[in-house]
């Protein structure tokens, strides 16, 4: 029994093994790593998955894990897959190791976090793993830092999903709200019993929103057109098996809770069917076969999104069913894809005509591969398509304009993928050469040779397939088995399909056209022109509100606070004069030789003009302040007073010490403003400091801490017990800043010497 | 180049050291702390590059690592806990007696180390980047 949050950690410590040294003990490391997984799916004793971590005790946020069969059926992908993708990313990195160390670590640290996100019981974890996966994934995409066209991929696609995850943080608060539970499986015990009222309809449209940027819908769909930018190892896993499957898994987990909301129905059949449709029809308009495939891909998920907006029993079965299937066909065509880009050095359908001519491995791998796409006999995909058909054209779930739509994505569907294999294989010349390093046709093989053995052999997990619909909607009333219908209406609808779809084929094929479209009213245009307008706008309303001199843009700010508290302090004027009195009355000697440092330091800080001589003024000032502390007693903050004031000084002289001063001759009178302004605001802020000073203060949290400083922290520096102890996850925040501060000066001096170069 | 502080800072900066290691281990019961500490050893980088005015451009290379080096032993810090089945980031201490003295050692103190070195590692790099303008 292995631990499995441990197990998660080793995962992460061999990403980072990844990171440093790759070879084929590493590569064989991760593949034993992912088999044990694999192995796991149907031993499921071998990892303990009980063990529930209380992260947060007052929030009840527990790291709890969840495996049930929908988690393992996805768990299976993300392994199963996953081994296949890892050999194949070696074969595809070609011995190049600073390429395969980067391609390795990241992409294992995408698997553990796509591994954490279906087997996440806590919506707070599934959440974290969710970001976990957006962030790898901009990482992905953005592999080649030097092509434009990848960075602006890798953000349009950062950018939708963090701001559609935060919407569905909100989401998942509001629906703790609601039932008190972070737990999924707590959650699902819901089912049918919370009623739609505001809060509960907001919830599920905002996860709704989440799930939907995430498996790229309608109409933020071309982030994943966009993510083919990524090498191909990371699209055949990603954007064909699992993170855009991250979005159905999560609508799949809450459909018990909201299956019946007319929102969730119309919203998600709409979305869905107008996704089928514009993955359908684009993927007409594409000459790189990458691009096809991903719209393709989004052709899927749409269906998919369309199969869960549905209650009916017969509908999920066929959703699981498709999930599978689905991902074992699309991992199989980009591996296939890649290799022909890694031997012909293009992907472009036009100029790759008749390369599969002979019955080489890899025509016969491509034939079989694009068939079950378009979805033909023997395949599952016929089968599937006919019950699909015979589900929605019962009564229930009959809809016309659903079942019309539905068939000419289909049709569409079956037009590309077709096309595809005549320019494959039709053509005059035989352009066919030898494949270098054909033991690559080994990976996409055992994936064809899986889905050929899931097309046969689906009548044994029949019973799988139902158990899973059930998690899905919750138990049914009388459970019915796709497969037990007879599908005679279906098997009409689906022979007009197929042919409309030859058809369409042939007539694209033999007129050698490739259809477009103008590319500004893309959605893609319009989302990076709305991104513009936001910094555009941006930009100007910082110029029409800010002042351009410092000195004036901090007088407004000093005049109208100082004014407003001034009025504050009005309605108390005695306790403000005796606040006042009691200034003049702190006359112990120590105080005064600190006052007389400070009025000297203060005055030749504002009368001497040369940079050098105000620094000095300030080092006196900050040496002063920490004589104060240490008079107050307070050693520690003393200490650090003290260090930051000599660090201050001697990085500004250090960074200055060349600079060119221009020192302004000012009127009279902008002195004299300038002084009234910061008098009255010493002032004022000191009676402040006083009042709040004798206002009672509540004791609590500070005698907590001292009284449990040497008990529960073990430290007799209370200051240092909270900072590193009580109040851990706050320094941690403050040195992180630190961090991030010091990376931001390096990048603007990067900057401003690029600047000076050029 | 003045000699005199050249002279003075190959022993100062010794001390220092010292006394910014030594700050870090006496933090938790008396006045010092991982902060401290690391400000003291970043000054002394800061004096050390001041007298014999070299080009710190080799700070620029290693202080990133040192910072990526600290981030790493607070990660640890946080993660360990998970593996005796605490939250993350409880406090663990091992508590044994070498011959009279009693040494307590605990996750905080690895917390503290590792926010020794960020701080290190974040300020000598400032340092060391503002010194090429």
């Amino acid at each position: 029994m292995i631990n499995f949050d441990v197990y998660l950690l080793l995962g992460l410590l061999l990403a980072a093994v990844a990171a440093i040294k790759y070879n084929k003990i590493v590569l064989f490391y991760i593949l034993l790593y992912w088999g044990l997984i694999t192995y796991s799916v149907f031993h499921p004793s071998i990892f303990d998955f009980n063990s529930v971590i209380s992260w947060s005790k007052i929030l009840a946020i527990n790291i709890s894990f969840n495996n049930d069969n929908l988690a393992k059926i996805f768990v299976f992908l993300i392994s199963a897959i996953g081994c296949l993708v890892f050999l194949y990313s070696d074969y595809y990195c070609d011995n190049n190791k600073a390429k395969a160390k980067k391609l390795f670590s990241i992409l294992q640290l995408f698997a553990i976090s796509m591994l954490g996100l279906v087997l996440s019981d806590n919506v707070i974890v599934l959440f974290l793993f969710w970001e976990l996966t957006t962030v790898t994934s901009y990482l992905l995409i953005q592999f080649s830092r030097t092509d434009s066209a990848a960075n602006q991929a890798a953000f349009n696609s950062i950018f939708l999903s963090v701001a559609s995850a935060l919407l569905m943080l909100v989401g998942f608060v509001i629906l703790y709200g609601l039932t008190n539970t972070w737990s999924l499986t707590e959650m699902a015990l819901f089912q049918k019993s919370l009623s739609p009222s505001f809060l509960s309809i907001t919830a599920c449209v905002l996860i709704i929103i989440g799930a939907i940027v995430k498996s790229a819908q309608f109409p933020t769909q071309f982030w994943l057109s966009g993510a083919m930018k990524a090498p191909t190892p990371v699209s055949a896993y990603l954007h064909s098996a699992t993170m855009v499957n991250a979005g159905i898994f999560l609508l799949a987990r809450i459909h018990p809770i909201f299956a019946d909301y007319a929102v969730w129905k119309i919203l998600l059949s709409s979305i869905g069917l107008t996704t089928m449709f514009i993955g359908g029809l684009i993927s007409l308009f594409h000459r790189d076969m990458k691009s096809i495939l991903a719209y393709t891909t989004i052709y899927a998920l749409g269906s998919m999104v369309y199969m869960l907006a549905s209650n009916s029993d017969l509908i999920i079965e066929a959703f699981v069913a498709f999930l599978f299937f689905h991902a074992l066909y699309k991992a199989a065509a980009f591996m296939l894809v890649g290799i022909i880009d890694k031997n012909y050095n293009t992907r472009d359908i036009l100029e790759l005509s008749g390369i599969a001519k002979n019955f080489a491995p890899i025509s016969i791998l491509l034939f079989l591969t694009f068939i079950a796409m378009a979805g033909l006999p023997p395949f599952f995909g016929f089968i599937l398509k006919e019950l699909i058909y015979e589900a929605k054209s019962m009564p229930a779930s009959f809809s016309l304009v659903s079942m019309s739509v539905s068939m000419i994505s289909s049709t569409l569907i079956a037009a590309a993928s077709l096309k595809m294999l005549f320019y494959l294989f039709i053509h005059k010349e035989n352009k066919q050469q030898p494949l270098s390093k054909s033991y690559s046709l080994l990976f996409p093989g055992i994936l064809v040779i899986g889905f050929i053995a899931f097309s046969f052999g689906y009548i044994y997990i029949v019973n799988l397939l139902s158990n899973i619909a059930d998690i899905i909607i919750g138990a049914a009333e009388q459970p019915r088995s796709l497969f037990d219908i007879s599908a005679s209406t279906g098997r009409i609808l689906n022979a007009f399909t197929l042919l409309g779809g030859l058809l369409a084929a042939l007539i694209l094929f033999k007129s050698k056209t490739i259809l477009s479209y103008p590319e500004k009213y893309s959605a893609k245009t319009i989302f990076e022109q709305i991104v513009n307008a936001i910094l555009v706008i941006g930009n100007k309303l910082t110029t029409m509100t800010q002042e351009k001199s410092l000195s004036s843009h901090i007088g407004i700010i000093f005049v109208s606070l100082g004014l407003f508290l001034f009025c504050l302090l009005l309605q108390q004027p005695f306790q403000a004069w005796q606040a006042l009195h009691q200034l003049l009355n702190m006359y112990s000697i120590g105080n005064m030789i600190i006052l007389a440092f400070l009025a000297i330091s203060s005055i030749g800080l504002v009368i001497f003009k040369p940079f050098l001589t105000n620094l000095f003024y300030l080092a006196i000032l900050g040496l002063v302040l920490t004589l104060f502390f240490i008079l107050q007693g307070a050693p520690d903050v003393a200490m650090t007073q003290l260090l930051v004031e000599i660090l201050i000084v001697v990085v500004l002289v250090v960074a200055l010490r060349k600079a060119d001063f221009n020192y302004i001759q000012e009127s009279k009178f902008a002195i004299f403003i300038k002084l009234t302004i910061a008098l009255f605001i010493g002032a004022l802020f000191s009676v402040i400091t006083l009042l709040l000073e004798n206002h009672p203060f509540n004791n609590v949290i500070s005698d907590y801490y001292i009284n449990n400083s040497y008990s529960l922290g073990q430290g007799m520096n209370v200051v240092n017990v909270i900072l590193v102890d009580f109040r851990a996850f706050d320094t941690f925040g403050e040195v992180l800043v630190v961090a991030t501060a010091a990376i931001g000066i390096w990048l603007l001096v990067k900057k401003f010497h690029k600047e000076r170069i050029s | 180049m003045s000699r005199i502080l050249q002279y003075s800072t190959h022993f100062l900066s010794q001390i220092m050291l010292l006394l910014s290691i030594l700050l870090l281990f006496r933090g938790h019961n008396y006045p010092g702390g991982g902060f401290i500490g690391a400000l003291v050893a970043s000054a002394t980088v800061a004096l050390y590059s001041l007298a014999y005015r070299i080009k710190t451009s080799k700070f620029d290379k290693v202080a990133p690592i040192i910072l990526a080096v600290g981030i790493l032993i607070l990660l640890l810090a946080f993660i360990a806990p998970l593996f005796y089945n605490h939250p993350p980031l409880t406090g663990m201490w091992l508590k044994f007696s070498f011959i009279t003295v009693n040494i307590k050692l605990g996750t905080p103190l690895l917390f503290d180390i590792g926010i020794y070195f960020t701080v290190i590692g974040g300020v000598t790099w400032l340092i060391a980047e503002l010194e090429d303008i």
